[in-house]
């Protein structure tokens, strides 16, 4: 069945891009990380410029965390493994280009643009509508090259690293495009066509699976590539590579929800989330075992290799961050955890230790093959597995510290039934200790990461002058004569034909022969994850009770909505949810709580994931005006322990009003009911200004505040969560607001 | 086939040096790359705690979409209930105001407590809906003793109006009923429940 004998060339050119490409993000990533982790505890580092301001910078950490250091590990991993695991060049060599340079060019947009405050605002998807077409595009040129290679691939079946390498590939485009549509507004804005309750529901399917199919999946496969290669032993278990990656690719999907616990998410919903997120838990040690068995017999090398440290170390975070999350989607686990740092702790243990070792380990593993020499030094990659590992723990254990005191201190109640720490402020300032000590282990890991730069550049430094590009040989693949497996019941059998059939779907024989149809492998990764998908989606948003009108509840007013672009531009939502849960410390700390229909008018959602500073669903109302002026110009006037930024900026730069009508136009056009606002929005918005500018002046405050960004701002935090204690207009019609109420329901 | 482009990698067979390792028929004839592949058994904790992990979403779910599942919503319900109790049996230990009247309010079970009061002793002057009979309509917003705020319907109702022939309660009822009643007749104002015309004079809604 072997065809006749070819010869080809690995193309390593690209790998040696990517992997570069990988380290000196891995830098920038870490280092904004860093400098994010000062300002929490120094906020003047922001030194007063929008560009700085941690709202802005933080989007701008996380993208270059998730997709230009890991992005560009993986895209390494593959683009090495896949080659050797296929027997063959990648399809193209045009697309590799591209999709590198693609690639590194939206790193370079995202770096650019985040800064300036343009974002749509949800997590890790922040990136603009036309960075997002770059993505897809970029992406479908990467799947075409990775199919085109399997296609004329020189091995029967496809390797495990490849299964997971289809998975990601596929999902990563379902998600990234469905949680992404939008209507453009301008070039730098736009609203997404899902609003409330829907949007909040698309954005953790979406994020929740970033982090499964760009941060596990991916990373499996490069786990069951140069982790035994490393150890230089076989894979522990096929069949458990088999269970395992079925159920995750199936299950994970579910789990988004539980992000939302205690939201105005419906309850069915986030319920699946959680009992998904606990069926996950032994997939993902499934991973976990196949990774740290398949060492048996390697152990002896793992105190001189630090190749197998990394991998040892990166497996074991991958084992935690996997127990930790079934365990975090637990209702009332979560009620304690979420909004806390505790989330932020682990996703680091899963972000520094399971991304970031797996790619260390295959970078130093990689370094001598692809530039052909010696890694310059070993002791110096010892440094650095040791700096990164004391790194990653001093941060975990203050951040798990931090976020399980200011939880409990949250919930607290004295003994005669009042918050025992009513001001937010004192349990932030209970937990700055904390941040320090995360400042400190977090520069460890960047002084790793420092030493890894170093050392890939030396090792490059001695590459010979031209590359050795081995000619491999192998043969051609021919058409599969192989038998189709089937149900093989004996003339004399000893069991019940149904027994069979269940011990030969058990022993997975059928798997072998997907193994060798990898458009049919391919089909089912979509059929499992658009059927998991579906069932969630589909009722969220059919589903009519799920969110229960609220007669009172109207669209923002012009200004208001100019006010919530330029919330959604700086990021509040990075530090203050607007999501009140049904817990009594939270409803005495901050109100009624948060009920679905008061957010059917939010494009895009903005219930935040973490409280540095307090909730602000129910802020509307709640201090007078000038109160908000003065606190966003210095909150420390205010608050002297605050940690926010300043936005002194939002008092001297001019408001565009020229610009509100689009915006309330695409609004309408997502079926907001405007009324009268899509033909005089301007006005409308300037002669609101001129009275809430009057108002600041009557209260003592700067005049000429009207023609401002603070004075939309300040509409808009006046506005929040007051809707459900106005009485509902009572003559349809009768006025402008009952109009809105009216084309509402 | 294991022609491999680095020196490091393993011919296949070095495996079977290797003590803990399986029989080699555990290990797949097949190989990428060079590298190969055990079939070992699933360890049996991970299989039992796999399948279970299904079998608690299935019984789960079962309790709790189909059983006797309580939401977050009505748990939350549940413990601020037990809250408004005890910071209404709170508030009777404190001196009356206006706050602490309003405490009790909120206590469902409290307020329960006191619609059966009133039934056995108010409604035979006030009417069984509080109507007006005899005495005035006490749910719409005209007063004729004080302003309509809790601490004056405590008033009167702990000291009446012997004038009017509105008996005074306070000997006959314990405080804590006194003000419970008190605080029950302000749940009911602006309720404008049909009956007697309005007397006194016109509140602001409180």
């Amino acid at each position: 069945m072997s065809g006749k004998v070819e010869t080809f060339k690995y193309d390593d050119a690209t790998v040696r891009k990517f992997a570069f490409a990988t380290i000196i993000w891995g830098l920038v990533a870490t280092l904004i990380g860093l400098w994010l982790a000062l300002m929490l505890v120094k906020p003047s580092l922001s030194f007063g410029l929008p560009e700085l301001s941690f709202g802005r910078l933080r989007p701008l950490h996380t993208n270059a965390a998730i997709f230009a250091f890991a992005g560009n590990a993986i895209f390494a991993a593959i683009y090495y493994s896949s080659q050797r695991l296929l027997k063959a060049r990648m399809w193209s060599d045009a697309l590799s280009r591209f999709h590198f340079w693609g690639w590194q060019a939206i790193i370079v947009s995202a770096a650019l643009t985040l800064p300036m405050g343009i974002s749509q605002s949800k997590e890790y998807a922040e990136l603009e509508w036309p960075i997002d077409i770059a993505i897809a595009v970029v992406w479908v040129a990467f799947a075409v090259n990775f199919f085109g290679t399997i296609a004329k691939r020189r091995e029967r079946h496809l390797y495990v690293a490849i299964w997971f390498y289809i998975a990601t590939i596929v999902t990563v485009a379902i998600l990234h495009i469905f949680n992404n549509l939008v209507v453009p507004v301008s070039l730098f804005k736009s609203y997404s066509i899902y609003a409330g309750v829907q949007d909040a529901f698309m954005q953790w399917w979406y994020g929740h699976n970033a982090v499964a199919f760009f941060l596990t999946t991916p990373f499996l496969g490069l786990m069951y590539y140069f982790l035994p290669k490393a150890a230089n032993r076989p894979v522990f278990s096929y069949r458990l590579s088999i269970l395992h990656f079925w159920s995750i690719v199936f299950i994970y999907i579910w789990a988004g929800p539980h992000h939302l616990h205690y939201t105005a998410l419906p309850e069915w919903a986030s319920t699946l989330g959680m009992l998904f997120s606990l069926m996950l838990w032994m997939p993902s040690w499934g991973g976990m075992l196949n990774g740290l068995l398949t060492l048996r017999g390697a152990w002896n090398r793992v105190s001189d290799d630090p190749v197998l440290k990394f991998f040892v170390v990166g497996v074991t975070f991958y084992g935690m961050a996997t127990f930790e999350g079934p365990m975090l989607s637990i209702k009332s686990v979560n009620a304690l955890s979420h909004y806390t740092d505790w989330t932020i702790a682990h996703v680091h243990s899963g972000a520094l230790g399971w991304n970031g070792f797996m790619t260390f380990g295959m970078l130093y593993w990689l370094a001598p093959r692809i530039f052909q020499t010696k890694l310059w030094s070993k002791k110096l990659a010892e440094a650095h597995f040791w700096l990164g590992t004391l790194g990653i723990l001093l941060y975990i254990v203050a951040i798990y510290t931090a976020g399980v005191t200011q939880g409990l201190m949250w919930r607290a109640f004295d003994e005669t039934g009042r918050l025992a720490y009513p001001d937010f402020v004192e349990t932030l300032v209970r937990i700055l200790p904390m941040y320090w000590v995360r400042a400190l282990g977090g520069s460890l890991f960047v002084t790793g990461i420092i030493l890894a730069c170093v050392n890939l550049f030396m090792t490059w430094s001695t590459r010979p002058a031209v590359y050795d590009e081995p000619v491999i040989e192998a043969p051609a693949l021919e058409a599969d004569t192989l038998p189709r497996p089937a149900v093989v019941i004996p003339r004399h059998r000893t069991m019940l034909e149904s027994a069979y059939t269940l011990r030969f779907f058990a022993e997975a024989a059928w798997h072998r022969f997907w193994e060798r149809r990898p458009l049919r492998f391919t089909i089912w990764v979509v059929v499992a994850v658009a059927v998991a998908s579906l069932l969630e989606i589909v009722p969220t948003f059919l589903i009519r009770s799920n969110v229960p009108s609220i007669a009172s509840v109207h669209p923002y007013t012009p200004l208001e909505l100019a006010g919530r672009d330029i919330y959604v531009s700086e990021g509040c939502y990075n530090c203050h949810s607007q999501m009140i849960r049904p817990i009594r410390s939270e409803t005495e700390r901050y109100g009624e709580y948060s009920k679905p229909g008061e957010f059917v008018y939010d494009h895009p959602f903005q219930w935040g994931s973490r409280r540095i500073g307090p909730d602000l669903h129910r802020i509307g109302g709640k201090y007078p005006s000038l109160w908000h002026v003065r606190h966003m110009e210095d909150p420390r006037s205010i608050t002297p322990q605050s940690i926010m930024p300043a936005y002194a900026w939002l008092l001297e730069d001019d408001l565009a009003f020229g610009a509100i009508q689009k915006s309330v136009d695409a609004m309408a056009m997502l079926g907001v009911p405007y009324g009268d606002a899509v033909l005089h929005a301007e006005s409308m918005a300037r002669k609101q200004a001129a009275e809430l500018a009057d108002e600041v002046v009557a209260q003592g405050g700067p005049s000429g505040l009207g023609s401002k960004k603070i004075i939309a701002l300040v509409a808009y935090l006046q506005r929040l969560g007051t809707d459900i204690k106005k009485v509902p207009a009572p003559a349809p019609g009768a006025t402008p607001a009952g109009k809105l109420a009216q084309n509402a329901h | 086939m294991t022609t491999s482009d680095f020196p490091e990698v393993a011919a296949p067979d070095a495996v079977s040096s290797e003590p803990k390792a399986k029989p080699a028929a555990d290990l797949l004839d097949h190989q990428y790359d060079g590298i190969r592949e055990y079939d070992n058994p699933l360890p049996g904790w991970w299989v039992w705690s796999f399948w279970g992990s299904f079998f608690f979403a299935i019984a789960y779910s079962f309790h709790y979409f189909v059983g006797n599942g309580v939401s977050v919503h009505d748990s939350y319900e549940q413990e601020m209930a037990v809250v408004r109790a005890e910071q209404a049996k709170r508030a009777l230990a404190e001196s009356v105001s206006e706050s602490g009247l309003e405490k009790l309010t909120a206590d469902g079970a409290l307020m329960a407590d006191a619609k059966a009061l009133f039934g056995q002793r108010c409604t035979p002057c006030h009417g069984d809906r509080a109507q007006g009979v005899i005495g005035p309509n006490l749910t719409d917003a005209y007063w004729l003793h004080g302003d309509g705020s809790l601490l004056a319907i405590h008033h009167t109702v702990s000291e009446g109006v012997p004038e009017k022939g509105m008996p005074s309660w306070k000997m006959q009822l314990t405080l804590a009923q006194v003000r419970e009643l008190a605080a029950f007749v302000g749940t009911l104002r602006g309720s404008n429940v049909a009956g007697k015309a309005p007397q006194g004079e016109l509140v602001k809604a409180p």
